[in-house]
C-alpha cells in the first residue's frame, strides 16, 4: 500500500495530469480489493421536464430542460438530457467590452448506467453550443458500497474539450486568433458514511485542471485609463474539498450541513457554506429552507484599475474578492404515489432563490471615464418549475 | 497541500477499514435504516434541479468543483 500513498501524495502536490492519472489508477485498484459487501441500486426510471429562470445583474436567462431515465435489462439505466439557456443582457464587465446583448446555449447529454456484481459504473456524454462557446464532455464514474452498506465510495474522471470564438468572428488574443481551445480534466473522489440510524455524512474532493485559452475574449480591463484586452495565464489547477451532514429528525424532517474549501493556482481561494431544512407538510406536500454563504478572494492577477501593464491581467468580477449569499425556498407537491396511468408517481416542484453579491474591488462601471465608483452589487433571482413522472 | 494529502490518506484508512482489515463491524442494522432511506436523506434529490442550481454557482463564481455539476459551457454573459 505504501507506494499507493505516495503516488496519492504527489498527485495533491502537482497539477501534472499523468501522475493524478496513476493516482486515479491507484485508487482504483483499493477499491476493487474491496468488492465484498452488497450492491448498489440503479436510479430510478423517471422523466421530468423544468422550466428555469435567472435574472440579477443585468442579465436574464431562461429555458427549459428535460431529463429521461430508463431501465434496461435489470442491469442497466440509460439516460438523456436537454437543456437550454437563452440569454439576454451582459454584467457590466462585459459591456465595457462591448459584447453583444443575446445569445443561447444548447446542451445534449447521454448517460449510461450499468450494475456490475457490486459496483455502479456510469458513463456520460455532454455537448453544449453557443455562437461563441462550443464545450463537449465524456465522463466515467464508479461508486460502491462497503461495510454492509453503511460506507460508498465513488470516483470519477471527466474529460472536456472547449472551443472559444468571438460570435463577429473577430480575431482576438496576442496570437490575433478567430478560435481558440481548452483542454480539462477532473478528478474525483468520495466517500460517504452512516454514522447513526439518523445521521449521515460525505467527503468529496476534486481537482480540475485547465490548459488553454481561459480569458473571456470580449473583457477588457481598465490599464493607464484606456481599455486593454485582458490576458489570462494559460493553465489552471483547483482543488475542492467539501463535507457535508444530513440529519433525520423524528418529525418527518431533516437538516443538512455542507461546507466546501477552495483553492487554486491563480490563488483564488473561496470558503462556501451551505445550511438546510427539509420537512413533510402533511402527506403531498415537501418543503426546504436554506441558505448558502460564499466568500472568495481575488485572483493573484486581478485589478479594477491597473496602474502598469502586468503580464496576466483580469477584470473579471468572478476573479475578484466578494461575498455572495442565497436564500432558496423549494416545494414538492405529490401529485399521485399509486399506480395511476401506467404511472408509479408524479411530482409538482416549484423552487425561487433570492441571491445578493457584494464585491469588495470592483466598481461595475461600463463608463470608463468613472472606473473609481463605488464598489458594485448586484440582487438576482431564480425561478424553477418543474414536473417529473415515475414510471 | 498538506491539508489535502492528510485528507486523501485519512480517507484510504477509512477504506482499509472498510474492507476489515479493522475489527469493526457495521454499526447500523439493515432494519435500523428506515431513517436513511427516507428521500429527503439524499444528498442528490431532484438530479434536474441540482444540476441547475450548480450551474448558476459555478458560472458567477470563481470556485467549482466537489459538487454535482457535469458538462461545459458558460450560458452566461
Amino acid at each position: 500500500m505504501v507506494p499507493v500513498l505516495r503516488q496519492g501524495g504527489a498527485v495533491a502536490a502537482t497539477s501534472h495530469r499523468l501522475s493524478a492519472m496513476k493516482y486515479l489508477a491507484a485508487i482504483v485498484v483499493v477499491v476493487c480489493c474491496m468488492m465484498q459487501s452488497r450492491a448498489a441500486v440503479l436510479p430510478e426510471d423517471e422523466a421530468e421536464i423544468m422550466y428555469h429562470l435567472y435574472d440579477g445583474g443585468g442579465v436574464e436567462v431562461d429555458g427549459p430542460a428535460l431529463l429521461v431515465r430508463k431501465g434496461l435489462f435489470d442491469t442497466m439505466s440509460v439516460s438523456v438530457g436537454y437543456y437550454r439557456d437563452s440569454i439576454s443582457g451582459a454584467s457590466p464587465d462585459v459591456i465595457l467590452g462591448g459584447s453583444k446583448y443575446s445569445d443561447s446555449r444548447d446542451e445534449l447529454s447521454a448517460g449510461i448506467e450499468y450494475l456490475y456484481g457490486n459496483s455502479l459504473m456510469n458513463l456520460g456524454f455532454a455537448s453544449s453550443d453557443e455562437s461563441d462557446y462550443e464545450a463537449d464532455t465524456i465522463s466515467l464514474g464508479v461508486s460502491h458500497e462497503v461495510f454492509g452498506g453503511l460506507t460508498t465510495v465513488s470516483m470519477g474522471y471527466v474529460s472536456g474539450s472547449d472551443t472559444v470564438s468571438r460570435s463577429d468572428n473577430a480575431s482576438f488574443g496576442d496570437d490575433n486568433l478567430t478560435e481558440a481551445d481548452i483542454d480539462r480534466n477532473q478528478y474525483q473522489l468520495g466517500l460517504s458514511q452512516v454514522l447513526t440510524p439518523t445521521l449521515i455524512v460525505s467527503v468529496n474532493y476534486e481537482a480540475i485542471t485547465d490548459d488553454g485559452f481561459l480569458n473571456n475574449p470580449y473583457r477588457s480591463v481598465i490599464l493607464q485609463g484606456g481599455l486593454v484586452a485582458e490576458r489570462y495565464p494559460g493553465t489552471r489547477t483547483s482543488q475542492a474539498l467539501a463535507l457535508q451532514a444530513k440529519k433525520h429528525w423524528l418529525n418527518r424532517s431533516a437538516s443538512h450541513f455542507g461546507y466546501r474549501f477552495f483553492t487554486d493556482t491563480w490563488e483564488i481561494q473561496a470558503h462556501t457554506i451551505d445550511l438546510g431544512y427539509t420537512s413533510y407538510v402533511g402527506s403531498r406536500l415537501l418543503a426546504d429552507i436554506y441558505y448558502r454563504f460564499y466568500d472568495q478572494s481575488a485572483a493573484s492577477f486581478y485589478s479594477n484599475n491597473f496602474e502598469q501593464e502586468l503580464n496576466f491581467m483580469a477584470r473579471d468580477k468572478e476573479l475578484s474578492s466578494y461575498t455572495s449569499n442565497t436564500l432558496g425556498v423549494k416545494f414538492t407537491y405529490r401529485l399521485f404515489e399509486e399506480s395511476k396511468y401506467g404511472l408509479h408517481g408524479g411530482d409538482l416542484g416549484f423552487i425561487y432563490e433570492y441571491m445578493k453579491y457584494d464585491y469588495d474591488d470592483y466598481s461595475g462601471v461600463t463608463d470608463i471615464s468613472n472606473f473609481n465608483a463605488s464598489p458594485y452589487s448586484f440582487d438576482a433571482s431564480t425561478l424553477q418549475l418543474y414536473f417529473s413522472v415515475r414510471y | 497541500m498538506r491539508l489535502i494529502r492528510l485528507c486523501v490518506v485519512s480517507i484510504l484508512f477509512m477504506l482499509l477499514g472498510a474492507c476489515g482489515h479493522f475489527p469493526l463491524e457495521p454499526w447500523v442494522a439493515p432494519y435500523e435504516r428506515e431513517y436513511l432511506a427516507d428521500e429527503i436523506m439524499s444528498f442528490s434529490r431532484d438530479p434536474l434541479a441540482n444540476k441547475y442550481r450548480q450551474h448558476v454557482y459555478d458560472t458567477r463564481e470563481g470556485a467549482r468543483g466537489a459538487g454535482i455539476a457535469s458538462g461545459g459551457g458558460c450560458g452566461c454573459n
